[in-house]
């Protein structure tokens, strides 16, 4: 299926869902969880919670389906709504962590950067790499890189300009670039 | 487009008048995925053809990319979300969408006054239809009150929406009101047509109950204020 015919399938299937039809959201979850899963796991780091803000995300696609007017599309809408609940719920844990003073203790048990770089390939250094970037950064690289989206869908789905996506974007590289080096792996810069 | 290509073995890096060399590089990941705009394509190409550094930051760009789809792809969601999603969805209502009531009544007003007429006004002269639209209103009632509902305050709409009236009030549109500002501000006073026009234009309105909106008296003062779109307004008495 080409990628218009899957933007027209996702726009019949909110159609139904805004007259109540309960096996459309069925073969939306289908054609959706799994990339939302992700996005939203790679963002907030827990398994656990990232299952239940899948099941919010549908549930509030569900809720408010008549308030999909089709000015973006329904991948991009429902990405921005994981975004909105991922960086919420991490808000709160921070708050929760601070306020328990828990912030101060938290250390980080694993191998250091160094070590763990080293033991892989050119990819497994990447992969460590990226999976240390800020929140902020590590979402425009998943939503370039993974999920194939435009600038302006980015843009939408952090609800940011357009050219701050290419600023931020910019700086992520960046951010990957010093990662690496720190842990003495040069690959240069840009 | 004027390049300002420099020589290759200088610090200088790569750009145009109109592309910084942060902005092409910014631009590699979306010209790889090919969701990238025209302008900023031809703006690579031209890049990867003449900077020799350019095809080695592609080089870099591509290996971050596969190692990022690699790193998603390896994560898999829970197979059971769908179960627990459907019970959620079952015992959840959907929200009424008010920017949906607002779509029905711009396409029906547009239906029953604009279509007929070969030329459609910019601006709407009520008066001028409203011998039209009692002959199209008494063919299809945009409302109607649900059986058994004659005495209740609870209206169906043709669409199967429900909603509750507060309290009713007879108006009339400016002659200068335009159709569009007319939907949305019913919308936006949480208001709807139940009945009319009459032949002179007068139009029975009805504030349905909304919790997001200010309480029904400053609603009503609010709609009695509106000149530019209300002429006529007469209250009946709350419910």
């Amino acid at each position: 299926m080409n990628e218009h015919n899957s933007k027209d399938r996702d726009v019949d299937l909110m159609e139904r869902l805004k007259n109540g039809d309960q096996s459309a959201m069925q073969v939306l979850y289908a054609r959706h969880y799994q990339r939302i899963y992700r996005f939203i796991l790679r963002q907030i780091k827990d398994e656990i919670m990232a299952e239940d803000i899948v099941n919010e995300v549908f549930l509030d696609c569900w809720r408010s389906a008549g308030k999909f007017e089709g000015r973006s599309s329904v991948t991009t809408w429902l990405t921005a709504i994981s975004y909105n609940k991922s960086i919420s719920y991490l808000r709160k844990r921070r708050e929760a962590q601070m306020s328990d003073g828990q912030a101060e203790a938290m250390v980080d048990d694993a191998d250091s950067p160094q070590i763990e770089l080293m033991k892989g390939d050119k990819g497994d250094q990447l992969r460590y790499a990226i999976s240390k970037l800020s929140e902020t950064h590590a979402a425009v690289i998943d939503l370039a890189y993974y999920h194939e989206m435009s600038i302006n869908e980015i843009a939408e789905v952090l609800d940011v300009p357009a050219n701050t996506i290419k600023t931020r974007l910019f700086h992520a590289r960046k951010n990957l670039h010093e990662i690496l080096c720190d842990a003495g792996v040069d690959r240069g810069w840009p | 487009m004027a390049v300002k290509m420099t020589d290759p073995y200088s610090k200088e890096q790569y750009s145009t008048d109109k592309y910084s060399h942060e902005d092409l590089v910014s631009l590699l990941p979306f010209y790889l995925s090919g969701k990238i705009e025209r302008q900023d394509k031809d703006a690579v190409i031209q890049w990867l053809n003449n900077d020799p550094d350019a095809s080695f930051i592609l080089e870099k760009v591509e290996a971050e990319r596969m190692a990022t789809i690699t790193a998603n792809e390896t994560l898999q969601a829970p197979v059971d979300g769908l179960k627990r999603l459907m019970q959620d969805v079952a015992s959840t209502p959907q929200e009424k969408s008010f920017n949906n009531s607002t779509t029905n009544v711009l396409s029906w007003l547009k239906e029953k006054i604009l279509a007929p007429l070969s030329a459609a006004p910019a601006e709407l002269a009520w008066g001028a239809c409203a011998i039209m639209m009692v002959i199209s209103l008494s063919q299809s009632a945009l409302l109607y009150q649900g059986a058994g509902q004659s005495q209740s305050t609870e209206y169906n709409l043709a669409s199967g929406e429900k909603y509750t009236i507060l309290s009713t009030a007879i108006v009339k549109f400016a002659d200068n009101a335009q159709m569009e500002k007319v939907a949305e501000y019913l919308d936006d006073t949480g208001t709807i047509i139940i009945d009319g026009p009459t032949a002179s234009g007068l139009f029975v309105l009805g504030f349905i109950e909304r919790d997001d909106l200010p309480v029904l008296k400053d609603r009503q003062k609010q709609f009695k204020e509106n000149s530019n779109l209300i002429s006529q307004f007469i209250l009946k008495a709350n419910k």
